[in-house]
């Protein structure tokens, strides 16, 4: 580790003093490495301790340079703590040849770049083809990390690959260091033994330390030098001989930033993975202050993939459709309810914020979505289609077996029970309903869905033969509007991960790996774990 | 505007609001039958409103009445509610009704509030139809099964049994997680029928969606 002290208290003793002697040059003002009172140096400061930047961590230091990672939550691992911990990497390795599935790295590409499947076709043929080819190494790396797998494929079937190539990462052993433990977030064992070997490795973990500034010689020209982080109140400036890798995680849960892709998705579609991890869109935009471009935007917006999901879990306000925080999570306290999880969308019914249905409730595919976000009326928000809830009556919650009480519901603003209809639409109060809901509205559009419950047939939407009418009190209204997960594109890089800017010009000592990255549209972790190898290593080898 | 319309109105806008609910309605009624349906009254305000008079109206005939039981309905806060009994029309068809609720003079004024409701009404059964619903030999329980108007539910044995009068129709038999192919049938006597379902891959929740 290049012989310095990365202790915390070292480091924050000189941060301090670092921040209180030097107003860091501004965004017009030229800056020189030694203008400016570096609170840290490393050769590398990778932000964030995620799935793409572990591994980012680990093979800089397997290749001899210092690290410093910073990451603004109080603990590690991003997404990728909350994630299924589904790793998407073939190419023949041992495990797929141990099953005797055949696989190697150019199907690894060809699968990627699929003209049929609207998850592949728009994405950078000439990254695909470098992280088909580091699948293999990818994958033992992994192993050599400690990262341990089911042997049990998924797929194929599920996206662009034709291979079984999906395997499970093994959850992380100790449940109270689970950030939602006995959900099945096998995401966990990936990136607490990926932060464990880098921290073996040596390199520096900073919890809590939040990037606000990336540092470049020039505005929009010149070296980057390092980053400006804030923690604990203090401004810190950490220099970066070799490099900052841009690894934050993506802009799924930045309003302005994810509007520039899709105008619809407005304040009230929430992020999955709240609270754990909030993409802030910071590495984007810091990138972007200083000259760097977004590429394959079209990626975001395909109506492929998991980019927006339907809320399985009902009631509360992260309902994504695999995460759930039990009672016991850290994350509890503010995510405050579990949710009523929906085994049959026949048992209700999804009205707009003015009590209107607007889709078959059985659809998960883009087109609900698409309705779901359709203009409804609202002449005081135009774009966004406002909140949708889940309307059952007390003969759904019995077929579901839901108990309709905290903590499986919150009803500070994302479930309500009343004793009629009408009342019921009068009592919902939540921050992004507008206006109140029309009682009236409300029992009109139960009332005709009930008639179509009589026929069999549904006149509106063909809702396949709905089966239960809606009329037994108490009745319930439950948070059900569609949830913002993956982050699929992002920031220009070259295929050694350099981040380019709007000229195609590269921006010397910057790099791009994970959800922040832009042009690879892949679900999952496989994406993020091999361009921030990539990343790290290309950071490590800069001699510039 | 007169001095008494203009206290009427104002009587009017004091009045508390009152809404309805009507629920445990079959799923059809043979023609003729007598049936019953529970109707239930909820005061803006919850105020007790039992013994309050509740009636249910075909066009504008009064077809059944009541009094609101002074117990609201288990679960609710303030719905008071009663089993109203009634006839269906000696024809086949769908027939609205409309339940009424009329505030009298309770202590604090009330509006009187009115919804419909339908009801499904079937000639008189002939036949019984038994439903067998299984997958791979397991019964399934819970599945819901529908042929036209005529709904009903597998019970743990994998069967549902359905009185329903002679004719053709589809069967329809629902259970998420399994996939069933509707089987046009046509019913001149009692009868079985046995239904395969076939499992659906087990709902994927890391999934991703595609148009």
């Amino acid at each position: 580790m290049s012989g310095q002290d990365f202790s915390r208290r070292s480091f924050l003793s000189k941060g301090a003093a670092g921040a209180g002697a030097v107003a860091l040059a501004g965004a017009a003002t030229e800056a020189s490495a030694q203008t400016i009172n570096w609170g840290q140096t490393a050769d590398v400061v990778i932000i964030g301790a995620g799935v793409a930047g572990l591994p980012a961590a680990i093979t800089a230091r397997e290749l001899g340079a210092s690290v410093i990672v910073v990451e603004e939550n109080y603990d590690i691992g991003g997404r990728g703590m909350l994630s299924g911990g589904r790793v998407q990497l073939g190419g023949g390795h041992a495990l797929q040849q141990k099953l005797n599935i055949k696989d190697n790295p150019d199907q690894v590409f060809l699968d990627w770049v699929r003209a049929d499947d609207a998850e592949s076709r728009y994405s950078d043929r000439e990254l695909v083809r470098v992280f088909a080819d580091e699948n293999l190494s990818a994958y033992q790396f992994l192993l050599d990390n400690g990262v341990e797998f089911i042997e049990k494929p998924i797929g194929p079937g599920i996206d662009a690959s034709t291979v079984a190539r999906i395997f499970v990462t093994k959850e992380w052993h100790i449940p109270a260091e689970v950030v939602a433990p006995r959900r099945n977030r096998n995401g966990s064992g990936l990136v607490r033994h990926l932060a464990a070997s880098a921290r073996n490795k040596g390199a520096q973990i900073l919890l809590k330390h939040k990037m606000t500034r990336i540092v470049r010689e020039q505005p929009t020209a010149g070296k980057v030098l390092g980053i400006e982080v804030k923690a604990d109140g203090k401004t810190i400036n950490i220099r970066a001989t070799k490099g900052v890798i841009v690894a934050t995680g993506g802009h799924t849960g930045n309003v302005e930033f994810r509007r520039m892709f899709d105008p619809r998705l407005t304040e009230e579609y929430q992020q999955a993975c709240q609270p754990y991890v909030d993409q802030n869109a910071s590495g984007e935009i810091a990138a972007m202050d200083i000259g760097a471009s977004l590429w394959a935007t079209a990626i975001q917006t395909s109506e492929s993939g998991a980019a927006i999901t339907k809320t399985r879990h009902i009631g509360c306000r992260w309902g994504y459709a695999s995460l759930v925080y039990e009672t016991d999570s850290v994350m509890f306290p503010q995510a405050k309810a579990t949710g009523l999880t929906v085994k049959d969308w026949q048992d209700l019914i999804m009205v707009n914020q003015f009590g209107k249905r607007f889709w078959d409730e059985g659809d998960g595919s883009y087109r609900f979505f698409n309705a779901a976000m359709a203009y409804h009326g609202d002449k005081t928000k135009l774009n966004g289609g406002g909140p949708i809830w889940a309307i059952f009556d007390a003969d759904g919650a019995a077929r579901e077996k839901w108990n309709t009480k905290p903590p499986n519901v919150d009803p500070d603003g994302w479930f309500y029970q009343a004793d009629t209809l009408a009342e019921l639409a009068g009592r919902i109060k939540n921050q992004y309903q507008k206006q109140p809901m029309p009682g009236a509205a409300l029992t009109e559009t139960v009332a005709r869905y009930n008639s179509f419950v009589a026929d069999g047939v549904d006149k509106d939407f063909k809702k396949k033969t709905p089966m239960h009418k809606i009329e037994k009190p108490p009745f319930y209204a439950a948070w059900a509007t569609p949830i913002l997960h993956d982050t699929l594109t992002g920031l220009r890089t070259n295929t050694s991960t350099e981040v380019v800017d709007m000229r195609g010009e590269v921006i010397p000592n910057l790099y791009c790996a994970g959800e922040s990255q832009g042009g690879f549209a892949q679900h999952g972790l496989a994406r993020c774990l091999v361009f921030g190898r990539i990343a790290g290593r290309t950071a490590a080898k800069n001699s510039a | 505007m007169t001095a008494d319309t203009a206290q009427t109105e104002t009587l009017h806008e004091t009045r508390l609001e009152t809404s309805l609910a009507v629920w445990d309605i079959a799923p059809t009624v043979a023609a003729g039958e007598r049936f019953s349906v529970k109707a239930g009254a909820k005061s803006s305000a919850g105020c007790a409103l039992g013994r309050c008079r509740i009636e249910v109206l075909d066009d504008d005939a009064v077809v059944a009445s009541g009094s609101l039981g002074d117990a609201p309905w288990p679960g609710t806060d303030a719905l008071y509610w009663a089993e109203l009994e009634l006839r269906a029309p000696p024809t086949p068809g769908t027939v609205t009704f409309s339940v009424h609720f009329d505030a009298g003079d309770l202590d604090e004024p009330h509006q009187d509030a009115s919804s419909p409701f339908n009801v499904s009404v079937v000639a008189r059964p002939d036949h019984t139809l038994t439903v067998k619903v299984a997958s791979g030999g397991m019964p399934i329980e819970e599945a819901c099964i529908r042929l036209g108007p005529y709904r009903a539910t597998t019970d743990g044995s994998g069967q549902a049994a359905i009185k329903l009068a002679a004719g053709r129709y589809e069967l329809v038999v629902w259970k998420a997680g399994f996939d069933m192919e509707p089987v046009p049938l046509a019913i001149h006597a009692d009868a079985s029928v046995d239904v395969e379902a076939r499992a659906l891959p087990q709902d994927d929740p890391d999934a991703v969606w595609t148009a």
